[in-house]
């Protein structure tokens, strides 16, 4: 569907997508973790996912912040690691931004996954460069931002690239938030995995809007 | 429940850890505080991980008016908690505050603190201060916490001292109710340990006190300024002087399923398995009246009988089966039981049942312990005569693979039918270590803890898995894997030691060097030759009373010569040792027509009573001495404490062979006589009974019943029956040290010599002959060998 609007629709398809991806990377995400981390995030974002795919099934597509709402619920109480809470927060705080409305344009979108990452901060305490999935979709968002004469599915892919470039960019980092931190200088040479999840994330966004 | 006190929420990972710190809280508050978990995620909590909207709902249980504080492990258990309290309520929301303190530590304090009836930011305080205990004691304390002290410019100032008296201290519980007592008043209360220099601190918080580390018998400083002052100083110093003696209401102990908290020590050797709980169907007497009375007099004397066969059948013909068969026959049972059928018609169940009732009341109202302890005995024969009237269902086993059994109070007929093959052990929830029960399975080898009720009070209603070790009185419930793999490997190893122990004739040699001889207990013909067939080098210990307890007149001299005879014919060329009379204590003997006495075991038994009875200990040294002809036979003396008693003994048995002779029958002399050590005098004097004696028998029941002052049949004292004391011990190289000296040979013939590991205390102690029941001969035989043990 290439138009300047995401549906309720295609924002069921893109968390059925991500949950897809999320599945199938389920091991490379436990890697990442297991290197820096305690070795669940690929199990948690896979059961939460799971779950939210689950609850989907039957949800009623008319209003995108209902939809987005439940997603972050279920994240809430099925991930159990941090990245609970903090995707839990990205999703019920865009879905204050588009509660009530049965389709969101680009402007909407912006606006959500700025409230979102705003939550996450908020919640997480976590700066840009402390090696979290803040430093996957910051630069994400500023993509978006910036992608001006292209259209929603392109400027979303750019986003995705952004994030992918930003997941990549924390290899270097040395973790200053959650379990990571425990390791100091050893976190440094490993991808972040929440970044790395948000990636994926933002990647299933940009293919959903694509079809 | 309303909720009075701050309530608290612990978020953690792992649903097992918030599980474990609620438990540690609860122990020392009861259910005064509500304590919710949010921990865990996935259908029942059981992957690690937080559930933002499982600690919502638990802050909507537990914050009741007064709010709710809550503790969080780490990482996502601080986000988690921060998105619920963003989602929950706001009226709730106001009132929660989470706290940084330590998860473990900050929850024990703050329950205690919220139980006293403190404010939220009271117990919020006090959570932070969690770890100030520890720190102090390990000298990490942060800068230790602003003195407190009274405002002293005010005229009310108020003093006064007093002792602690509870032997563990200003512990929590009470330092709580100290704290809660303070805060009822308008007062100012600081509190300073004068024993040990610490504080003062406030009397508002409980870790704070915790720092007066303020032991029994110290002095506490009570000090107060403030409008109520002199009530609260009063008030609180009469509360310190109550901590220890009266009752602090202990909060219910918190649920350990995997407790390793110890029974009584029944019957050694380990098990591990499936738990099958030992059923017993009700009984019920619903149909009690008979038309045809003289047919159920009939019914009942045949079920008479046929239970008293049973039990000499089952149990032998030991004191216990004795007793059984003589309440069988007591005269109050079935007097009551025949007027019940004759004259009010009842059917011969119902009437047996009314009459044991009599004797059992009549019992219970009893002075003396054994006597009341007696009642289960009442009982066993009560169901066992009523099965044989098919009014009681026999206890049953579920069918299925070896288990151990889990009963209540384990009945003596019940033990008898154990199958050892299907029982791996047995865990009894009553029970002592004297009951008959414990002898059987001992006997029968079956490994068994007994006391068990305090440590299964806890035991899931479905049946679950047991472990058990019966020399160490442990118990496990759901064993770990580990654990299992543990206990299945010790089980493997001790049956391996039994099977390669079997080919044991009477004597092995230990890895450490002495040959130690294997000797046998026994009480009957019967008996002596299980012993034979078990091995056993000869009899060390042939009880002769057990012989004559059923019966109403004194045996002759002919039956007691024939009885003698036939338990010899089992040791042909092996020696055999006959104890002379030892009635008295729990052994009363009817035809002796012994008065009552308050304190049999201090009275007159054992050699005492035959040496007020010449004729009686003279007839029965010439029926031992007519036996013994031709064989190895010698003579022991119970209760010996004074060189007098032995050659007074000597007397009699010097007289004795005269009026053989003077009758010409043949008989055995001379014969050795040696005598049984269980009076604490006679082992510390034995290196002067030595020269008098041929040998000693240490008989261990009544040692330790006497060094330790403590009946051994008594349900309370259970901890005191133990030949392993060192006090016990302590006689036991004396005497070991006086024969070695002497020459004479030092056997143990108690109680204690069938206990592998007390068998080996002794061996190291010098002893190297143990006699023991039959049954245990091949288990201590490879106990010894296997020489785990000795050292």
């Amino acid at each position: 569907m290439e138009s300047g609007i995401l549906n309720g629709d295609t924002v069921v398809q893109w968390i059925e997508r991500a949950a897809e991806v999320i599945g199938e990377n389920e091991k490379t995400l436990t890697e990442l973790d297991a290197a820096i981390g305690d070795s669940d995030h690929g199990a948690n974002m896979a059961r939460g996912f799971s779950a939210v795919r689950g609850k989907l099934a039957e949800h009623s597509r008319d209003d995108v912040g209902a939809i987005l709402k439940t997603v972050g619920m279920t994240l809430l109480s099925t991930v159990g690691g941090a990245s609970g809470p903090l995707y839990g927060t990205l999703f019920l705080e865009a879905a204050k931004v588009t509660a009530g409305k049965p389709e969101i344009d680009r402007a909407t979108i912006l606006q959500s996954l700025a409230a979102g990452l705003a939550g996450i901060q908020k919640r997480g305490k976590a700066e840009p460069l402390d090696k979290t999935l803040v430093d996957a979709l910051g630069p994400a968002i500023r993509a978006f931002e910036g992608a001006e004469g292209v259209s929603l599915a392109e400027a979303l892919s750019q986003a995705a690239e952004a994030a992918r470039q930003g997941a990549e960019a924390t290899i270097p980092l040395v973790a200053r938030k959650g379990r990571a931190s425990y390791l100091g200088e050893r976190s440094a040479g490993h991808q972040d995995p929440g970044a790395t999840s948000m990636w994926l994330l933002l990647q299933s966004l940009a293919e959903a809007a694509a079809e | 429940m309303s909720q009075t006190t701050v309530g608290l929420v612990l978020v953690s990972h792992s649903r097992a850890l918030a599980e474990a710190t609620r438990a540690l809280a609860t122990q020392m508050t009861g259910d005064r505080v509500v304590i919710e978990c949010a921990a865990g995620v996935g259908e029942a909590g059981e992957a690690l991980g937080t559930d933002a909207t499982a600690i919502l709902a638990a802050l909507e249980r537990a914050a009741g008016e007064k709010g709710a504080l809550v503790l969080m492990d780490l990482g996502s258990a601080l986000l988690s908690a921060e998105t619920a309290l963003d989602l929950v309520d706001a009226s709730i929301a106001a009132k929660t505050r989470l706290s940084a303190g330590p998860f473990v530590e900050g929850a024990v304090a703050a329950a205690v603190r919220a139980a006293g009836g403190g404010t939220l930011d009271e117990v919020a305080a006090e959570a932070r201060r969690g770890l100030l205990a520890k720190e102090e004691q390990l000298g990490e304390a942060p800068p230790a916490p602003a003195p407190a002290s009274v405002d002293e410019s005010t005229e009310n100032v108020f003093l006064e001292d007093a002792v602690i008296g509870d032997e563990h201290g200003l512990h929590a519980r009470p330092a709580a109710r100290l704290v809660s007592c303070a805060s009822q008043f308008d007062a100012k209360v600081a509190i300073e340990n004068r024993t040990n220099g610490k504080g003062p601190r406030a009397a508002d918080s409980v870790v704070l006190l915790a720092g007066l580390q303020a032991r029994r018998g110290d002095v506490l400083r009570i000090a107060g300024s403030g409008r109520q002052a002199e009530a609260a100083v009063r008030a609180i110093a009469a509360l310190v002087r109550t901590f220890g003696t009266t009752p602090d209401a202990p909060p219910p102990p918190a649920p350990d399923k995997t407790t390793n908290d110890r029974g009584i020590p029944i019957a050694p050797g380990v098990a591990v398995g499936p738990c099958v709980r030992l059923e017993r169907a009700e009984i019920r007497f619903s149909h009690p009246f008979t038309k045809n009375p003289p047919a159920e007099l009939d019914r009942l004397t045949a079920a008479l009988d046929e239970v008293e066969a049973e039990i000499r059948g089952a149990y032998g013909r030991d004191d216990m089966a004795t007793l059984h068969a003589t309440l069988l026959r007591d005269p109050v049972i079935l007097q009551t039981a025949r007027e019940r059928i004759t004259k009010q018609h009842q059917n011969a169940a119902s009437a047996f049942h009314e009459g044991i009732e009599r004797a059992a009341m009549a019992l219970a109202s009893a002075d003396d312990p054994y006597m009341r302890a007696r009642i289960a005995d009442l009982r066993d024969v009560e169901l066992a005569v009523l099965r044989a009237l098919g009014a009681a269902p026999a206890a049953v086993l579920p069918e299925g693979p070896p288990a151990l059994l889990l009963a209540d109070e384990l009945l003596p007929s019940e033990a008898a039918r154990l199958d050892p093959a299907r029982v791996l052990g047995v865990v009894d929830l009553r029970g002592g270590p004297t009951s008959h029960a414990a002898i059987l399975l001992r006997g029968a080898g079956i490994p068994a803890v007994f006391g068990a009720a305090s440590l299964l009070k806890d035991l899931p209603a479905s049946p679950a898995r047991l472990g058990l070790d019966g020399s160490t009185g442990e118990v496990w419930i759901d064993p770990g894997p580990e654990r299992t793999a543990d206990l299945e490997r010790r089980r493997a190893e001790e049956r391996a030691a039994r099977l390669s122990a079997a080919a044991f004739h009477g004597k092995i040699t230990l890895p450490s060097g002495p040959t130690v001889e294997l000797w046998a207990n026994a009480a009957s013909a019967l008996e002596a030759r299980a012993a034979k067939e078990a091995g056993a080098f000869g009899i060390g210990l042939l009880r002769t009373e057990m012989f004559f307890l059923d019966r109403d007149d004194a045996p002759g001299e002919d039956e007691q010569a024939d009885l003698y005879a036939e338990v010899l014919a089992a040791f042909p060329g092996a020696p055999v040792v006959i104890r002379t009379l030892d009635a008295g204590g729990d052994k009363r003997l009817p035809w002796l027509h012994v008065p009552p006495e308050e304190n049999p075991y201090l009275g007159l038994r054992g050699i005492r009573l035959s040496l007020d009875r010449p004729d009686l200990l003279e007839t029965q040294l010439r029926a031992i001495l007519r036996a013994g002809r031709g064989r190895d036979v010698r003579i022991m003396i119970p209760m010996v404490s004074t060189v007098t008693e032995i050659e007074a003994t000597k007397a009699a048995l010097a007289r004795a062979a005269r009026t053989l002779d003077a009758t010409g029958k043949p008989y055995l002399w001379p014969v050795p006589l040696g005598i049984m050590v269980e009076v604490p005098a006679a082992a510390l004097l034995a290196d002067q009974l030595a020269p008098h004696v041929d040998f000693f028998s240490i008989g261990t029941n009544d040692l330790t019943q006497y060094t330790l002052a403590a009946e051994r049949g008594h349900p309370k004292l259970a901890a005191l029956a133990d030949a392993g004391h060192p006090a016990v011990l302590d006689l036991v190289n004396r005497v070991s040290q006086a024969g070695r000296a002497a020459g004479r040979a030092v056997s143990v013939c108690g109680e204690a010599a069938a206990d592998p590991k007390l068998a080996a205390t002794f061996v190291g102690l010098g002893i190297t002959r143990l006699s023991m029941g039959p049954a245990a001969l091949a288990r201590v035989a490879a106990a010894l060998v296997a020489g785990a043990e000795i050292g």
